[in-house]
């Protein structure tokens, strides 16, 4: 028990210093709370309902969350949106595909390990981007690097026809916003020295637990 | 015999079957009689011709289905399955032609849930029917709580052959030796308690406003509708209407006393009270009603639902006692079951509902029995895997005597456990398959097989035809317990082959 | 030994423990070293740091809880349940450093995941997190699902399987433990020769899609060990979508029933007898099951209008009910959607399909289709009882690896474990209504814990209530080793409160 505690205690006092930057509020956006009845103009599917035919209305500014809260309301529809690239650009010929993060990490508070403010999981939506907008992206997000932003003019696909995907992004036009770049993850000091202690120590006893076991 | 049933085999189920019906003919003249008493002709009419079609069966079967052949263990399951079958077909005729039913599918639907004890309704306009017709529903619980079979019994007995018969009606406990003193022993406890409870639930009722007239009506159908654990009430609001802490009370004593077998009653009646505290069924029951309501009181507690405590204490506690007995009575609109209580309380209903109450008894549900002998064998499995052999011992639980638990047994209760909880799933999957969400298609589910009648909204006269059929499935082999269906089906499957 | 531990109890069971730790602590390393290479220096000392801590203490239980006693049955579950609690005390040290875990209780809970195959996970920003500790998490996966299959191999397989109550799948004599080391052997090897074979072509699904070599490479692998062992965790939040591919989606499919199959199974096969896929009852019993629960998966999209061609409802259908049965967890749609747009009846299902699992003797969880498939004999056999003449001889066989009689003690152990995993469900499912959550999505959440799937609606996310983190992490354990050895773990540490008080 005690030596739970203590590695606990240990374990906490070598983690990353809080960030410059805290945002104020809860952890995590309402959005991600289940609990929460998302308040879409359209009602969820049911079984033997039939899905009524939404006209085309544009969404200035949407989010993943609303996205897939209410994804029968913007099926179909024009929407603008922005999220930082992650992962990878998937050329597929005339098109690419990239997945776009619009949450706290990518704009606001920036990517762990960076600073302490936890917000949840990464929210994002994929999305088909054309050729000549993939081919201005310069940074994926990856860790160590900010990936670029993008703003994008698309249309919200729940079940995309012609490639089977779900719920993504039929990009027509967009911008990179922000460059990203690569982020600071430098070595922290009271690690190191635990790590310096730590490896002898292990070491040492090891061989000396050997030794002790041959003579039994 | 069920490898290749013969013709005889066909007689002996198809005469016993009729004799059943007879019954139901006969049963249903009470009824008609006082509808003419009471003024309503037309409705009278509807249950005389009702009354002459069972009996026409009946007599055309005791005439041409004529039989040496005793009747034996399967026959007798067979009868049962399609006593139960058969019997609401004829009960429906006479709620068909009071007019309030929308098709002959919704007035055999609740001849069914009346037959079974269940309890679901899907009467258009119930606070305006006839009151003939409205007793009639409810004889239809006495009718398939006492048990169609046994009435067949008590006036048509013919001796050992009709063991068989009894057993398949879901009441493993032979209370007597000899069948017929059985069938005349609950006879007279059924009598002793209506007339005791139906005095005290007069009184009650007179007090809470009604007048002495319509109160002992109201009384005779209430009390009915409570020992056989069925829960159709006179009007539509259910116990609600009656805005009477005392006329609940009342209700509840007389459920619990319907949801004890007549085995435990037949030794409370030799005067052996102590039975009460030291029998494992009813520990088990005890244990399971505490804790459910204590975990609805929490639910309540947490959604706020109810200002006072004795308010939550009221409303919570009959709710428990009505869902765990089986029967169904509502002092909360079933709406507002899903509404107004939370997720927790709702779902300790559902559990109460699950679970049951004595085997043996006119309830429903798994019963208590078999979670009682499911909890030791699971507890002794364990112990045998972890401890070391010799300290494993033997597993005894009580039931009138010591009983020591044999692997049979165990496994009968396991297998019914299970196939029960199977029913109630696959009646939810009903559910969801017409749209609705889990929890009110699992709560509709588990009042339909373990028929106990509460509705959180599900069933009304605008419920889907599949779905009103999948429900009269359940009521129908939750009522009989797997066993005589399991029966029936062979036998139908049997013939059939032999047929081509 | 149960009721009154001595103090040989504790020293043997800690023994043992601290093996267990000493390995992980070991395999620690191969992230190190990966971070070294990636340049990703805080990540490569946490490694360091942890590996250390988990040698250290795991050589201080052996050197110092040394005894000769025998291990029982009842000893090896316990040690296997304690290991299952507290190695991952040591092994989230990495992940809480990696900065991305909001409390040590959080890198808790994922590493309590890994290892239990689960994955849900409580991790923020998985897309910045660097991939010596993406490897990590994988790596936490492939040992607690390999480690639960010698498990259920050895300890299970002995004299434990008599009771009718633990499955190994194995087809040997129930009566004497098997050889551990053939069987630790045939598991590595068998694993090897998939990861070639999987990673491979992964790693060309990946290069078609589009990504790098070495990227494509990376991904290729920690998918394997994904899909393999049932565990689940993605290198990326829109966990498959992410790589477009339904190439690679396909080889998934096939990695994640692979990973089903118990290792008896797979014994079977590696030996040539391929007709045991045929014939086997656990084998049947999925196929059925997944066949039906498509069919009806299928319906409640059609007539939630969820997909309206076949096309996608077929991608899409299977592979999340592939991915539920076989109770792995990953997904080619966000979360969010089985709320939102998949209706009622088709999440109704996958729950299900999680709740039965997979094979026993496999890394998959669930109550494991041999008890569902003994169950349905042992009701055909009721239902035969019933309806032939009173004294008809009634025999009921059922075929793993050789045809084998039905026997009442393997039912009832069926019915009981049935039924111990109905109740822990509900259980948990209970307690998060209690906190407010939907019954249906607490009930699927639950599901996903208890049967280590990992599939989730958004009730398991940081800010997740700490008591229901507690409570999953329990359920997490419960499920992967079948109650018995948590009972007997529980019942060791009642004897040492009562002991105390």
């Amino acid at each position: 028990m005690l030596v739970l505690l203590a590695l606990g205690g240990f374990a906490e006092s070598l983690r990353h210093p809080r960030g410059d930057r805290p945002l104020s509020g809860s952890l995590d956006p309402a959005a991600a709370d289940p609990r929460v009845e998302p308040d879409c103009p359209e009602p969820p599917a049911r079984e033997g309902q039939p899905r009524r035919e939404v006209d085309t209305v544009d969404f200035e500014d949407v989010t993943s969350g609303v996205l897939f809260d209410c994804p029968q309301t913007y099926d179909h529809s024009v929407v603008t949106y922005r999220g930082e690239v992650v992962g990878a650009v998937l050329p597929r010929g005339s098109h690419a595909w990239v997945h776009l993060n619009d949450d706290a990490y990518a704009e606001l508070s920036g990517p762990l390990p960076t600073h302490r403010d936890f917000r949840g999981p990464n929210t994002g939506v994929g999305a088909l981007i054309p050729r000549e907008l993939a081919e201005q992206i310069r940074f994926v997000g990856a860790p160590g690097t900010r990936g670029d932003v993008l703003e994008v003019i698309a249309t919200f696909q729940r079940v995309d026809d012609a490639t089977d995907e779900v719920a993504i992004l039929r990009v027509s036009r967009g911008v990179v916003t922000r460059v990203g770049g690569p982020y600071e993850r430098g070595l922290l000091p009271d690690r190191a020295i635990a790590a310096a202690l730590l490896v002898p120590v292990t070491a040492g006893f090891l061989a000396w637990a050997r030794r002790v076991d041959r003579r039994r | 015999m069920l490898i290749r049933p013969d013709q005889n085999d066909l007689r002996v189920i198809g005469l016993n079957t009729g004799r059943v019906l007879l019954g139901v003919g006969l049963a249903m003249l009470i009824p008609a009689l006082l509808g003419f008493l009471w003024g309503e002709p037309d409705a009278a009419t509807g249950l005389v011709i009702g009354a002459c079609i069972a009996m026409l069966l009946g007599l055309a079967a005791e005439w041409k289905l004529h039989t040496r052949r005793t009747a034996n263990w399967q026959h007798g399951m067979v009868v049962a399955a399609l006593s139960w079958l058969v019997g609401p077909f004829v009960g429906a005729i006479p709620l068909f032609l009071s007019g309030h039913y929308d098709s002959f599918l919704d007035s055999y639907f609740d001849a069914m849930s009346g037959f079974a004890t269940a309890g679901l309704s899907v009467m258009a306009d119930l606070d305006h029917v006839a009151d003939c017709v409205n007793l009639w529903r409810h004889m239809t619980h006495f009718l398939g709580g006492q048990g169609l079979v046994l009435l067949v019994l008590s006036l048509f007995a013919s001796g050992g052959g009709s063991v068989g018969m009894y057993v398949g009606e879901a009441r493993e406990d032979k209370i007597l030796p000899n069948v017929v003193r059985t069938a005349r022993f609950i006879w007279r406890v059924s009598l002793v308690y209506f007339l005791a409870g139906t005095l005290a639930l007069w009184i009650s009722l007179t007090t809470a406003g009604l007048t002495v007239g319509r109160a002992l009506f109201h009384a005779t159908n209430l009390f009915l509708a409570a020992f056989d654990t069925g829960g159709f009430s006179p009007n539509s609001a259910s116990i609600q209407i009656y805005h009477s802490a005392t006329v609940e009370l009342v209700l509840g004593v007389i459920m619990v006393a319907g949801c004890l077998s007549f085995a435990l009653h037949h030794r409370l009646w030799n005067g052996r009270p102590g039975e009460l505290l030291r029998d494992s069924e009813v520990r088990s029951l005890a244990f399971t009603t505490m804790g459910l309501f204590v975990m609805l009181a929490l639910g309540l507690a947490a959604t706020g639902t109810y200002d006072t405590a004795e308010e939550l204490v009221r409303r919570g506690l009959f709710q428990t006692v009505s869902a765990h007995s089986g029967t169904g009575f509502a002092n909360v609109p079933g709406r507002m079951l899903l509404t107004d209580w939370g997720e927790i309380a709702p779902a300790a209903l559902v559990f109460a509902m699950g679970l049951g109450g004595m085997a043996g008894s006119t309830a429903g549900g798994i019963k208590a029995i078999r979670i009682t002998l499911v909890t030791k064998s699971i507890k002794e499995q364990i112990h045998r895997m972890l401890l070391p052999p010799a300290a494993a011992g033997v597993v005894t639980y009580r039931s009138g005597r010591r009983k020591v638990l044999s692997a049979q047994v165990m496994r009968s209760a396991t297998t019914i456990l299970l196939l029960y909880l199977a029913l109630y799933l696959v009646g939810a999957l009903a559910g969801l398959y017409y749209g609705y969400e889990f929890d009110e298609a699992m709560f509709e589910s588990t009042s339909a097989a373990a028929a106990v009648g509460l509705s959180i909204g599900i069933t009304s006269p605008a419920m889907e035809p599949g779905l009103m059929v999948v429900y009269i499935l359940q009521m129908w082999i939750g009522r009989l317990e797997f066993i005589a269906v399991l029966v029936l089906t062979g036998f139908a499957w049997s013939t059939l082959r032999g047929r081509t | 030994m149960l009721f009154r531990p001595d103090e040989r109890d504790f020293r043997l069971i800690g023994f043992y423990a601290g093996k267990v730790l000493f390995g992980v602590g070991l395999v620690m390393l191969l992230p190190a070293a990966l971070a070294i290479v990636l340049g990703e220096g805080n990540d490569a000392v946490s490694f360091v740091i942890g590996a250390c801590l988990a040698v250290l203490v795991g050589q201080a239980s052996q050197t110092f809880l040394r005894s000769p006693a025998p291990l029982s049955t009842s000893h090896g579950l316990t040690a296997v349940a304690l290991s299952y609690f507290v190695v991952p005390f040591f092994a989230c040290i990495p992940l809480l450093l990696s900065g991305h875990y909001a409390s040590y209780l959080d890198a808790y809970f994922e590493s309590v995941s890994a290892f239990a195959t689960t994955s849900l996970t409580l991790v923020n920003d998985l897309d910045h997190l660097s991939r010596s500790v993406k490897l990590w998490r994988q790596l936490m996966q492939m040992q607690g699902g390999l480690g639960i299959v010698i498990v259920v191999l050895t300890v299970f397989a002995g004299a434990a399987g008599q009771s009718g109550l633990l499955y190994s799948g194995e087809s040997g004599d129930e009566r004497t433990a098997p050889n551990v080391l053939p069987i630790v052997r045939f598991v590595w090897r068998l694993t090897l020769v998939y990861g070639v074979a999987g990673t491979l072509a992964l790693w060309a699904g990946m290069i078609l899609t589009g990504l790098g070599p070495w990227e494509g490479l990376f991904h290729a692998s920690a998918l394997f060990m994904a899909a393999f062992d049932s565990g689940g965790f993605s290198l990326h939040s829109a966990n498959v979508a992410f790589y477009r591919s339904t190439l690679v989606e396909a080889i998934l499919m096939v990695l994640m029933v692979a990973g089903a199959f118990s290792f008896a199974l797979h014994h079977q096969l590696w030996q040539g007898r391929s007709r045991e896929l045929l014939r086997n009852i656990e084998t049947r019993t999925i196929a059925a099951s997944i066949i039906l629960i498509f069919v009806l998966v299928g319906i409640g999209l059609g007539r939630s209008m969820t997909f309206v061609d076949f096309g996608p409802l077929l991608r899409h259908g299977l592979f999340q009910l592939v991915s539920a049965h076989t109770t792995t967890g990953l997904t080619t749609i966000p979360g969010r959607l089985l709320v939102t747009d998949w209706g009622v009846l088709a999440p109704a299902m996958l729950v299900t399909a999680m709740a039965i699992g997979g094979m026993a003797g496999s890394t998959a969880g669930g109550i494991k289709a041999i008890r569902i498939g003994l169950l349905l004999k042992g009701l055909r056999r009721d239902t035969r009882k019933v309806l032939l003449p009173e004294d008809a001889v009634i025999v009921e066989t059922y075929h793993v690896t050789t045809d084998r009689i039905l026997r009442d003690e393997q039912v009832r152990g069926a019915a009981t474990m049935l039924l111990l995993w109905l109740v822990l469900y509900l259980t948990g499912g209970m307690l998060a209504v209690f906190y407010g959550y939907d019954v249906t999505l607490a009930l699927f959440e639950s599901v996903s814990a208890g049967s280590s799937t990992g599939l989730t609606v958004g009730i398991v996310r940081p800010s997740l209530e700490w008591p229901l983190k507690l409570a999953f992490i329990v359920q997490m354990v419960t499920g992967r080793l079948e109650f018995i050895a948590v009972f007997a773990l529980a019942g060791y540490v009642v004897s040492v409160v009562r002991g105390r008080v």
